[in-house]
This record gives structure tokens, sequence and C-alpha cells, in this order.
């Protein structure tokens, strides 16, 4: 009698563990296509009796995996946000084809000039040059109101991923604190612990992170400079908006727990993720390509300048054409006048379209008689403009904080900086290229080890089925001998 | 035996990444073969960007170069033939001269021969072209010389005959002027109207200095002639002679002195003209070189800028269809995966 007894036991066992082998493969099945869902199994136990009995919920997971997908997850989104931003910048080029750029709109002036140079008593020529000129400071203010814009853009970006980070933080401290503390049952924890990693998985999009376990599946996460982000509580990441960028300077850095990650003279700097990007991008490709616009602008403006024409020369130099904030005074030579490409205009002496007179081009002398160059004052003076002409053939030394060498040609130096754009436009494709494959194999890798397979699910299903029916059979046959037993007894 | 997994979600994630990819790369083959360059040219070209951009500037200038050469050149021929046109007047009123001289009406002859050339050379070099006058100079909007009839140039010329014999031109008392006399005015008053400053102040508004053409990026050269040279000079001032003094009533000997100087004057000017019209005709060979290099410089800089921009389109065409073909394939095989699973068999 006891011997049918432990069998129908057994079976009964056995059936409420199949059932929850079942729940489990369900589970799966039903969240294959969550990309954060990881495969669970439900290990088994016998008790003292030999009965099956249903062990903990355990996550097929790799710990090793998933640091590789956070780490290149960080540098793909990093370089996202500088590819955007170098995509940004390089709208001020165009294609090479098309008009827009600094560097065609200079070529175009000197043509311009030429042909106001070979018939000097020509209006038409003369409002042409000019209508040339205001077009080229019209593009360099533009493409220095764009840098201003971007780099304003980045600065918010900043704001909005610290505010991002501090929120999944708080998040994590959550989950983490109901997975240390005890009291939830397996299966809750697994899920809790899926959810932990997708956090971490985000925070590793705004900056570079590194975890490391702690007991009781508590876990710590730092930059990946070694700076605290989480350790039992949330450290606080702070960061004020830059009110005004100075164009030619940095903006405000970001500290994680009262220590600085950004920024010159940070002995902590983070080394992926997007802040670091934008902070990149706000500080150093901006400023750049703003000093070399600044620099465009100030050796044309110098380029234009008057010089006194008397026997004895005794004033300075004076703007002519191209003026800005600072004028008639001219801007020192190689030396980078922040902002004043978004500055740069056009002399409204000599702007017909604002009432001024052209040929102030041919003749000089905008600033007073003594810099009037043609003293003869016939309309068919040539010298002053071949001298504007012959200039943009002349080298001239640049700032060293434009980053495109000391000395060049106005022309040549716009046109480099037209290739230090593409150049790391092509740059920063091919990397993210790069990135994004290892990002793609190291996730490839991870849902391989972690996520689920239907067919294999289908398959266990099966088994759990047929060891279903035969436990089913068990339990059946145990009641017919019973039955058996009972009537050979009555 | 260790087995590789794969699990559902890549295995159809995996195929959806590389369908968008083919179809980026479908959209791009197609805008090569259609424009024949790079879809993205800044992107292939990288720090070469620069580079095609001086040149892209460089082909503009020499366009600019070439059409201002076309209109100097055409500006050449003008010249050139207003010198052929001064040249030819100046022979008629020398083959005149030389008949008045010894003919019994001469001084009727010399003034009607003078009144012609004078007309017809004042008339060449006020010549303008494209709207600007081009015997005037770096003054180019003005003509360089208004007239004489009734102007200021005959006004000096009076009052000089006035000034050397003491009574006016249309005295009676002329026909008692010696040759020497007349010798001494000729090269005396009668020469200074024609130099600095009774020459500018009375005769020519036009600039001494010719206007500069840049034919070639650095090369400046001057095509131009303009009404201060003496060429022009000595010959309306044997025009002026011939007219003025034929209009006299001087004697025959007297007669013969003027002619005489007429006659050299003109002579010195054809001279004179002779090395203008070989001034212009070397510029317009200049120009003609100078067009030579920059049109061989721009073909060669087109040809560069095809060569980095462009894309073969036969290469082009064959990976449209290649691209084609993977993008079906890619298709079939999604479809075949996505009907792929054990629940079909169960």
């Amino acid at each position: 009698m006891s011997g049918l007894t432990t069998a129908l036991s057994n079976a009964l066992s056995g059936l409420v563990v199949t059932q929850s082998q079942t729940a489990v493969v369900s589970r799966n099945v039903t969240r294959a296509s969550e990309e954060d869902y990881t495969r669970k199994t439900l290990g088994l136990t016998t008790d003292f009796a030999g009965n099956a009995r249903a062990a903990n919920i355990t996550r097929a997971t790799e710990q090793r995996l998933t640091e590789a997908v956070s780490s290149t997850n960080s540098a793909v989104e990093g370089q996202r946000i500088i590819n955007q931003a170098i995509d940004r910048l390089s709208e001020t080029i165009g294609d090479v084809e098309a008009d827009g750029s600094v560097a065609w709109g200079i070529g175009q002036l000197q043509v311009a000039l030429t042909d106001y140079e070979a018939s000097p008593s020509s209006v038409v020529a003369a409002n042409n040059a000019v209508t040339m000129a205001a077009h080229l400071a019209g593009s360099l203010n533009t493409a220095s109101g764009l840098v201003a814009s971007l780099r304003g853009e980045m600065d918010a970006g900043i704001a909005a991923s610290v505010a991002n980070s501090n929120t999944i933080l708080s998040e994590i401290e959550d989950l983490n604190s109901r997975i240390t503390g005890g009291g939830a049952d397996s299966g809750t924890v697994a899920e809790l612990l899926d959810k932990r990693d997708a956090a971490v998985r985000r925070l590793s999009s705004e900056m570079g992170v590194r975890t490391v376990n702690r007991p009781n599946n508590g876990i710590a996460i730092y930059t990946d400079s070694g700076v605290t982000l989480f350790d039992v509580s949330a450290r606080v990441i702070s960061f004020a908006t830059t009110g005004s960028l100075p164009p030619a300077g940095p903006g405000n850095d970001v500290f994680v727990d009262g220590v600085q990650v950004t920024g010159a003279g940070t002995p902590m700097p983070l080394r992926q993720g997007k802040i670091l990007a934008q902070v990149q991008v706000r500080d150093t490709l901006s400023v750049g390509y703003q000093a070399q616009l600044d620099e465009v602008a100030r050796t044309l403006i110098n380029q234009f300048a008057e010089t006194d024409q008397s026997t004895l020369p005794s004033l300075p130099d004076a703007t002519g054409l191209f003026g800005y904030s600072g004028s008639p005074t001219v801007p020192a030579a190689a030396t980078q006048y922040p902002g004043l490409a978004g500055e740069i205009n056009i002399n409204a002496l000599f702007d017909p379209s604002q009432g001024g007179d052209a040929s102030w081009l041919r003749d000089g002398g905008v600033n007073g008689a003594v810099y009037n160059y043609n003293s003869s004052a016939v309309s068919g003076f040539q010298d002053r403009l071949s001298e504007l002409v012959t200039s943009f053939d002349d080298t001239v030394n640049f700032d060293a904080a434009a980053g495109l060498g000391g000395s060049a040609t106005v022309k040549s130096f716009a046109s480099l900086s037209a290739g230090w754009i593409e150049q790391r436009r092509a740059e920063g494709t091919r990397h993210l290229d790069t990135v994004e494959a290892t990002y793609q194999r190291a996730r490839d890798a991870l849902s391989k080890k972690s996520g689920v397979n239907i067919d294999e699910e289908m398959a266990t299903l099966l088994n759990l089925e047929k060891s279903y029916q035969a436990t089913a059979k068990v339990v059946s046959t145990v009641d017919q001998m019973m039955a058996t037993l009972m009537q050979i007894v009555r | 035996m260790l087995l590789e997994r794969t699990t559902t979600l890549s295995l159809n994630s995996a195929m959806k990444s590389s369908i968008r990819q083919l179809q980026v790369d479908l959209q791009n083959a197609q805008t090569e073969l259609s424009t024949g360059r790079h879809s993205d040219v800044g992107l292939v070209l990288g720090s070469a960007t620069g580079r095609n951009i001086d040149w892209r500037n460089e082909v503009a200038n020499l366009q600019a170069a070439l059409q201002r050469n076309g209109l100097l050149a055409s500006r050449a021929n003008v010249t050139q033939a207003s010198l052929e046109g001064i040249k030819q007047q100046a022979d008629k009123l020398l083959e005149s001269i030389m008949g008045a001289r010894s003919a019994l009406n001469g001084g009727s002859l010399a003034r009607t021969a003078g009144e012609h050339a004078l007309k017809g050379v004042l008339d060449t070099l006020s010549t303008s072209y494209a709207g600007q006058f081009i015997f005037s100079g770096r003054s180019p909007d003005a003509a360089p010389l208004s007239g004489y009839d009734g102007l200021d140039p005959q006004a000096a010329f009076d009052a000089a005959f006035l000034a050397e014999f003491g009574f006016s031109k249309t005295s009676p008392l002329a026909a008692n002027i010696t040759p020497s006399q007349m010798q001494t005015f000729l090269s005396g008053r009668f020469e200074d109207l024609f130099k600095d400053p009774n020459w500018s102040a009375d005769w020519s508004t036009a600039d001494t200095e010719n206007q500069r053409a840049r034919i070639d990026g650095k090369i400046l050269i001057e095509a131009d002639a303009n009404t201060n040279e003496m060429a022009f000079r000595n010959i309306i001032k044997a025009a002026v002679a011939s007219y003025e003094l034929g209009g006299t009533v001087i004697g025959q000997g007297t007669l013969q002195v003027v002619a005489d100087s007429v006659m050299q004057s003109v002579g010195q000017g054809v001279k004179a003209l002779g090395d203008i019209q070989a001034r212009v005709g070397f510029s317009e060979q200049a120009i003609q070189q100078a067009d030579a290099r920059m049109t061989a410089k721009k073909s060669v800089l087109e040809l560069s800028i095809g060569r980095t921009e462009g894309v073969s389109e036969y290469e082009a065409a064959t990976r449209l269809n290649t691209l084609m073909t993977q993008l079906e394939s890619s298709y079939a095989v999604t479809s075949k995966i996505s009907k792929l699973s054990l629940l079909n068999y169960l």
C-alpha cells in the first residue's frame, strides 16, 4: 500500500513541477521579441522523500557580454552625436559643385574684382563686386551662426543627458534595493535583474560605465574613468547650462559626485558616451571651426583695409569694404578675433542697396581724403583694384589656434578649412561603421547567449507535454490499481 | 559537441538591418548613375575636398578670364582698325599736301585736305567700345577730344596767331608773312599748342596713362593707346596747320614752308603710329597666347575634377544590378525564414 502512495505522491509532485516549467516556457515564448528579456530556466531539486521540487528560476546571461554591449553602445552613441554635428557643420560647405561655401565665395569675389579692374569706370562692375562681397560676408555670418546654434544645442543636450542619467540612476537605486532587500521570489528577482541591466545599458548611452558585482545580486556602477555613479545609493551628476557661450572658449563642465569629469584639467575624464561627445563638439570641434571662420573674416577685413596715402604716412590703416564692430580700427594680424565671422559686414558707404557708392572700392578714401588712392581722380583708376585683386594670392599669417598651419593665401586657407571638416566627416563615418559593427556583434553574442529561441522552447514544451502525459498515466494507473485492491478487499 | 545557439530575435533582426543597408546603397547607386558623380562627394574626398574647391575656383577664374579676354580682343581689334583708319587719313593728307605745295590754288587745296583729315582723325579718336572711349586712357567716360571749329582748340590757335603776327588769321595782312616768320611761328607758338600743358588744357581730356588689362592672373598688359600720344598730336598738328594756314592768304613761298612742316609732322606721326600698332598687335598676340594657355589649364582641371568626383557609369550600373539582385534574394530569404517555425509541424 505504501508503495502505491509513494508513487502517487511522486507523480503528483511531478505534475506540479511540469506545470511550473510550462509556465516558465510560456513566459519565454511570449516575451521572445523583447530585447531586454533574458531566457529563464527553472532549476529542479528533489526533497527527502525523493519528490521533484521546483527550485530557483535562473537567467541565461553572461556579464562579460553584457559589459561589451554597454561599452560598445557608449562608443556608438557618442560617435553618432559627433557625426551629426559634423554633418551640420559641413552644411556650410555643401557639395563642392554648389556655390555655397566660403571658399567659393572668396573665389567669386576675386573674379568680380578682376572684372571691375578690367572696366573700372563701370558702375555695374563696381556694384557686382560689392554684391559678391556682401554675399561672402553673409555666408560667413550664416556659418558662424550655425556654429553658435550648434554649440547651444550641445549645451542643452548635455543638460538633458545629465537629467536623464540622474533619472536612470535613481531607477537603478530603486531596482537594486528591491533585488538585494530579500523577500522577493526568484522569478521576481530575475525580472528585476533584467530591468536593472536594461537601465545600465540606457545609462551607457549617456556615458561610459563599468559595473562591479556586490553580494546578493547587488551592483556598483562607476564611470569609465572610475568615478562612483552608484554604490548602494545613486550619486548626483551635476551640470549648469552655460548661459552665453564665449565664441572661442569652453562651456561649463559636468561633475559626478563632485568630481569634474569633462573639460580641461580633470583628473578623471569621461572616455565615451553622449555627454562626452557633446562636450567635445561644444568645446573642441565647433570652437576649432569657429576659429577658422574668424580667421577668414579677419583676413578679408585686413586685406580690404585702406592705407594712408600721404607721402609721409602717419595714420594707421583703417577698415575698408569689410567692417565689424571695431571699425575703423583694423584687427591685429595673425590673431583670432573671437566671433568675428559673425560680425563681419559690408561698410554701408560702399553698398548701393543702402544708398552707398561702390566706387569707394576703386578710389579708396572712405575713411578720409588721406586714404584716397586715386589722387588724379580719373574714372579709369586701376591701381587700388589691382592691389586688391592680387592680394588674394598673397600669403598671409594665420593664428595657429585655427589649426590649419601658420601661413597661406586666404583662398587656400578657406578651402583647407572645408577639407578639415570633410576629412573629419569621412573619418567619423568610417569610425561609426566600425563601432556599429562591434556593437552589433556584441549584441548578437549576448542575444545568442541570453535570448529566446522559440523552436527550442517548443521542443522543451513537447518534452514537458510527454512527461506530463506519462505522469498523468502513472496517476490513472495507480488509481486503477487502488480500485482493484479495494474490490479484492470488499 | 558545443552547438552554437541562435535566437528568434537575432534571426529576424539580422535580416532587417541588412535590408536597410542594401536599400541605402541602392539609392546611392541610383544617384550616382543619374548624376555621374559620387552620391556624397565630400565624404569620398575627405580632406581632398579643399583641393577640389580650389580647382573649381580656378576653373571659374579661368572661365571669367577667358570671357574678359574675349572682350579685350574685340576691343584691341577695334583699336587696331581705328589706328589703321587714322593712318589712311594721314597718308591722304600727305598726298594732298604734296600736290598743294606746288599748285596755284595750293591754299584752298591744303585747307580742304586739312579739314577732312582733322575731322576724320578727331572722329576716329572718339571711337567707343562697350560704352568706353578707347582712346581716353584712364578716363574712359568722356570723349577724349571734343572737336575743333569754334571750340577751345581753335580759339587757342587764333590767339597764338594773333600774338605772333599782330593781326587775325583772316586779315589780308597775312599775305605779308615771310617764310622765315612762318617758320618761327610753326616751331614756336604753334608747336607749343600741342605740348603740355596747352594740349591737355585746350584739346584732350584723356588721361596720359593707358588702362591696363589683366590677361592671365598675374600678367598685366597695355592694350590701348590714348590721344595724348605724340603720334596723334603730330597728325592733328599737321591737319590743323594745313586747315588753318591753308585758309589764310599767305604767299606761295610761305605756303611751301607750311606744307614742308605738315609733311614732316605727318611723317613723324605715321612712324609713331606704327609703333602703337605694333604694341597693340603684340597685345593681341599676348591675349591669344594667354587664352591658349588658360584653355589648356582649364581642361586639365576639369579632367581632374571629373576624375576625382565622378564615378564610372559602367561601374555604377553594374553595382546597381548586383544590389538589386541582392535585395531581391534578401526579400525571398526573409519571407522563407519567417515561415520557418517548428509550430508548423506540431
